[in-house]
């Protein structure tokens, strides 16, 4: 199983200006300048290397939309404006493929603003198969393609779209792919996927507080994290952000890593990214949370607690991961 | 290693001593009126703490510690130290630290020892610690490490 995330920032799709563009061209410019007169011999892919998070490239502005594949089976997580890449890039690569499988875990906007521009939804022939659990599916999807809301009608795209109702708590499968929703701590409500093939599992919590914090608490929906060989876990917030903005629906990196850690989930990924915050304050939320593991790590051995690790990272924008 | 919790009320302050590990399923008290004197929070013997217990913590004395004479923590231990210099957050608006820890490490004979620093004592308000590298062992009499970085550790007191 291949997870590739499109879009990782949250809440709203977050370009970044040309003048920010430019300012970072002249800084990075500047330091290779520097580097070039200290006669060290390095190419420009191993500067760049060098260069801080929002130097290099950033985390990316795209919102929620991941692609899960396998030999035989795609399944897309989720229609944030990361969406659009995904688009151009599979009529470019794939312009004959017949099917879409798409899930939702809520219709807040910045999972759904993708939609109206996904093509496919357009192709005579073509199937987009849209599921979720929530009951009203279809008459989610009815208010995005609405006038004035939207110049292009429901009607166009109906022919081509099917709904797959999924109860919470149980198990499909798409594909060869096995999807059970579980409930996050987000509003309106939103659900959570466990994904899972050939024994590997993914947990898809891309929004959630985690308000919920025992194992008690957190109840039946602790089947999503338990053992997941890889957990994309919502990070929009720095510590005390998710202390000031309670009941916002979104946490932090610190809570991600010891949810994981207790659930013994094997690898981390923090997404959902605040679009006010530019690269630079991601990466400090991102090196406040190392600071925070590390000390975890140390208090441990203090205690006399085993070792552990946690393979985490915030996650940038068209990254590719292996399960 | 569970969490323990002792309160003891002299006149309108309370104190109230933490022993063990905060974290998610610890138990915070509940206080059914606000108290109308000082809070002080005695930490020497909290050992350890995690994001979801500092979560728990930081909204429990913001929302349910409601002390007209203010809070004070006491005797930080470095895991409390820690958290305050690296979670920015969990020491709520108004709160202000009396006394903490600095550990130093014995390589020779692995003794640890804490020595603790005192607001109006060992430093002024307003004023960094002054934080020695090297301390003699009590035991082995050999030099003892500082454990900690001083940059990171004493941030807050450093900005604050």
């Amino acid at each position: 199983m291949k997870v590739k995330l499109w879009g990782v920032r949250g809440s709203l799709p977050s370009p970044v200006a040309p003048e920010v563009i430019r300012h970072r061209l002249e800084e990075a410019l500047t330091q290779f300048g520097r580097m070039k007169d200290s006669q060290v011999p390095i190419t420009a892919a191993q500067f760049v290397e060098t260069l801080p998070v929002h130097l290099a490239g950033g985390y990316g502005g795209n919102t929620t939309c991941a692609e899960v594949t396998t030999n035989k089976t795609r399944l897309l997580l989720d229609a944030g404006s990361g969406l659009r890449p995904f688009s151009d890039w599979v009529m470019k690569t794939e312009p004959a493929c017949p099917e879409f499988h798409l899930y939702f875990t809520h219709f807040h906007w910045d999972h759904l603003i993708g939609l109206p521009f996904f093509p496919p939804m357009y192709i005579k022939g073509k199937t987009i198969h849209i599921y979720g659990s929530h009951p009203d599916l279809e008459k989610m999807l009815r208010t995005v393609f609405q006038k004035p809301y939207f110049p292009v009608p429901y009607e166009v795209i109906q022919p081509q779209v099917k709904y797959h109702y999924l109860e919470p708590y149980q198990t499909h499968q798409i594909g060869d792919l096995s999807l059970t929703p579980y409930m996050l701590d987000h509003p309106d409500p939103c659900w959570g996927a466990r994904i899972e093939h050939g024994g590997k599992s993914l947990a898809w919590a891309v929004d959630t507080e985690c308000s919920r914090l025992t194992r008690e608490e957190i109840g039946r929906d602790l089947g999503l994290y338990q053992k997941a060989d890889v957990m994309v876990f919502d990070a929009q917030y720095s510590f005390l952000e998710g202390l000031e903005k309670i009941n916002w629906g979104h946490s932090s990196g610190p809570i991600g890593i010891d949810l994981a850690i207790r659930e013994e989930v094997k690898q981390a990924l923090f997404v959902h990214h605040d679009p006010a915050a530019p690269d630079e304050t991601v990466q400090q939320a991102e090196e406040q949370t190392q600071q925070y593991y590390q000390e975890l790590l140390r208090g441990r051995k203090r205690a006399g607690l085993p070792a552990l690790h946690l393979n985490w990272r915030f996650a940038r924008e068209g990254e590719v991961v292996e399960i | 290693m569970s969490l323990s919790v002792h309160i003891a009320h002299s006149g309108t302050d309370v104190t109230i001593t933490f022993n063990g590990m905060l974290d998610e399923t610890c138990q915070l008290p509940e206080f059914s009126e606000p108290i109308m004197g000082r809070v002080e929070i005695h930490l020497e013997r909290l050992h350890m703490i995690n994001s979801l217990g500092c979560r728990k913590w930081a909204i429990w004395l913001r929302d349910k510690v409601k002390a007209k004479g203010g809070i004070t923590l006491v005797k930080c231990s470095p895991v409390i130290v820690n958290q305050i210099s690296i979670l920015e957050g969990f020491l709520p608006t108004g709160a202000n630290v009396q006394s903490f820890f600095v550990p130093y490490f014995c390589e020779k004979c692995s003794h640890e020892e804490r020595v603790l620093f005192r607001e109006g004592i060992d430093y002024a308000k307003g004023k960094p610690p002054k934080v020695n590298d090297h301390l003699d062992c009590p035991k082995c009499h050999a030099s003892m490490e500082l454990e900690v970085v001083p940059e990171k550790y004493l941030r807050y007191f450093l900005v604050a």
